[in-house]
């Protein structure tokens, strides 16, 4: 028995060891040597970095640049993720029951943006924003509005970013409200109409309160995902003009690979996993107490 | 007599109904479903048409002259198709390259994680070990951490290995992958115990049931996984900014990004071509793999 016991650990351990691996080399212990790093005062030019204890974090929180990165980045958050969630909702709904073949048009097209590249992607909204010639102000005219600068103005940068960035979530939100309205026994609906219950009625008295898991779940998701927008801030605007669109990883980015301070970059990171590991706290929290089940 | 007075009786009520039914469906409530159901299209080709269009501008625009692309407007067609474009843009900058580290690394990446996450995933679902929930809970704690607050130790460990600027750099940290795990898993776990339970009974090792039994039935879930590692090698842009340092190691993301700081404002129609043809091998394994996409979608949306 203890024979067939020891194989069956040594086949576990056996199976598990490359992920084990991986995941502790480039997750694991990064984390551990981040936090530790954090403490250092590094430029990667000196063979060994300084202790300086807390000092990064003082500099860090006394530093205005660092909240107005904050702020930005939240503001950045706050402007893309209700508009993407209610926009996709409404198409959700509509995509939910209809003949399968259009429907399954509609979804390739809805889903398109979030499977190509940003980079490819920011390439295509530089050009709809040029502040000449693009297409963001061929419509603004068509509607008898002023023409923006968009990208190259710091009031509408950050906007900009923003519209291209619900362009870009409106798919994954529509597939995973799908899987939820798709997850709703159809019983309760069938039950409603014979109680009399019309189509609105269902809607609003059964598919939204029973959707409220899927929301909750997109507003933490999709949070997270904005917080660490990078790519389409390095092509489109590389966090200018001005420093209108510095998110938080573009600030990380500089301080680590720019600027070489390495230990300043870390407390920048920390912060980072701190805000996103509360999240996931709040997530998990309301996903075991299970926000509005059947 | 008594058959005849109930198909008397038998016609009526049916014909009553059909009469009822005939007023209550009348024009009105039938044209109101048409309008609902045009309205409900209407919406969705206009929001279909608003995700699709940058697409399809992209494309036109990749084939127009560069002063019909500032002066044509941007309704027009192109007014001769200019293909030559892509080649230009191919030529610009070594695509060539870029494409092959691109498919080198994107598949290796697939590779791996096909081997690593299927033992993993196998062992999770069908091998009794120690400490087999801990392992577990750590593994799925670790999708909680961003890339971006292990990006530098990482950074300074594949610099430690001496691979900096390698296209093993680009792989080994997606190598395996903690969704990839929990997808097989849950399908590992629908496997019938009995099926795994007589080939351990007649002598095959778990090597061997991974091999002969598992795999086999997995190829669908196999597939889900591959498109989604992929598309997020292909696409993945800050790493492989990080770790290359030369013009020929570069992917095809970090390639066209230094073309947009070469060329802004000047090359209009070869960057949108260049863009046209990153984009286009994903495009065309959604197209043709759809529905394994958005189970792998749902399913990293609601693990």
């Amino acid at each position: 028995m203890s024979a067939v016991r020891l194989r069956e650990n040594a086949a576990g351990f056996m199976l598990l060891s490359p992920s084990l691996l991986i995941l502790f080399v480039f997750v694991v212990i990064p984390i551990g040597y981040s936090a530790c790093l954090s403490l250092f005062s590094w430029d990667m030019m000196r063979p060994s970095p300084t202790f300086v204890g807390f000092d990064n974090y003082v500099h860090l929180f006394g530093n205005p640049a660092f909240y107005s990165t904050l702020t930005r980045t939240l503001l950045y958050t706050v402007l893309t993720v209700p508009a993407a969630m209610t926009i996709s909702l409404a198409f959700a709904i509509l995509l939910d029951k209809g003949v399968r073949s259009l429907i399954t048009i509609y979804r390739t097209l809805f889903f398109a943006p979030i499977i190509t590249s940003t980079v490819a992607i920011s390439v295509v909204w530089m050009f709809i924003y040029h502040p000449d010639y693009g297409l963001a102000n061929s419509v603004l005219q068509s509607l008898g509005l002023q023409p923006l600068k968009w990208l190259n103005a710091s009031s509408t940068a950050l906007l900009s970013l923003a519209i291209m960035a619900v362009w870009k979530q409106i798919g994954f939100c529509v597939i995973i409200y799908l899987a939820g309205l798709q997850g709703i026994p159809a019983e309760l609906e069938e039950a409603a109409k014979v109680d009399g219950a019309g189509r609105y009625r269902v809607l609003a008295s059964i598919k939204l309160p029973l959707l409220t898991p899927t929301v909750f779940f997109l507003v933490v998701y999709l949070t997270i995902e904005q917080l660490q927008t990078f790519a389409q801030v390095d092509v489109m605007t590389k966090g200018g003009p001005a420093g209108s669109t510095e998110l938080i990883v573009m600030h990380l980015y500089n301080y680590a690979f720019e600027r070489f301070q390495m230990g300043y970059a870390s407390a920048i990171a920390m912060v980072l996993l701190v805000i996103i590991l509360l999240l996931t706290w709040v997530q998990m929290r309301s996903a075991g107490r299970k926000v509005h089940y059947q | 007599m008594g058959t005849n007075a109930n198909l008397e009786t038998w016609g009526k009520p049916m014909f009553r109904k059909k009469a009822e039914a005939r007023s209550r469906f009348s024009l009105w409530p039938k044209l109101g479903t048409i309008g609902l159901l045009t309205a409900k299209h209407a919406l969705l080709i206009g929001g279909s048409l608003v995700m699709a269009f940058p697409f399809l501008w992209m494309f036109l625009g990749s084939l127009k002259l560069p002063d019909e692309i500032f002066s044509g407007g941007i309704w027009r067609l192109p007014s001769e198709w200019r293909w030559e474009h892509y080649a230009e843009a191919w030529k610009r900058a070594p695509f060539d390259r870029f494409f092959i580290n691109s498919a080198l690394v994107s598949v290796s990446t697939v590779i791996a994680q096909l081997i690593t996450c299927s033992m993993a995933a196998y062992a999770f679902a069908c091998v009794n070990f120690k400490a087999k929930q801990t392992l577990f809970l750590i593994f799925i704690a670790t999708t909680m951490i961003p890339f971006e607050s292990t990006m530098i130790p990482s950074y300074l460990v594949i610099k430690w290995l001496g691979l900096m600027n390698t296209h093993l750099a680009m792989i080994l940290p997606s190598a395996t992958s903690v969704f990839g795990i929990f997808l097989l898993r849950q399908f590992f776990l629908t496997i019938p115990r009995d099926l795994l339970d007589a080939a351990k009974i007649d002598g095959c090792s778990h090597a061997g049931i991974l091999l002969r039994i598992v795999v086999p039935l997995s190829q669908t879930i196999a597939a889900t996984l591959s498109l989604f590692a992929f598309i997020h090698a292909w696409n993945s842009y800050l790493w492989p900014l990080l770790v290359t340092n030369t013009t020929g190691m570069r992917t095809v993301q970090v390639g066209l990004r230094y073309m947009v700081d070469k060329e802004l404002g000047t090359q209009w129609p070869q960057m949108l071509a260049a863009s046209t043809f990153i984009i286009l091998p994903i495009v065309l394994l959604f197209v043709f793999l759809q529905k394994y996409f958005v189970r792998g979608m749902v399913q990293s949306g609601l693990k």
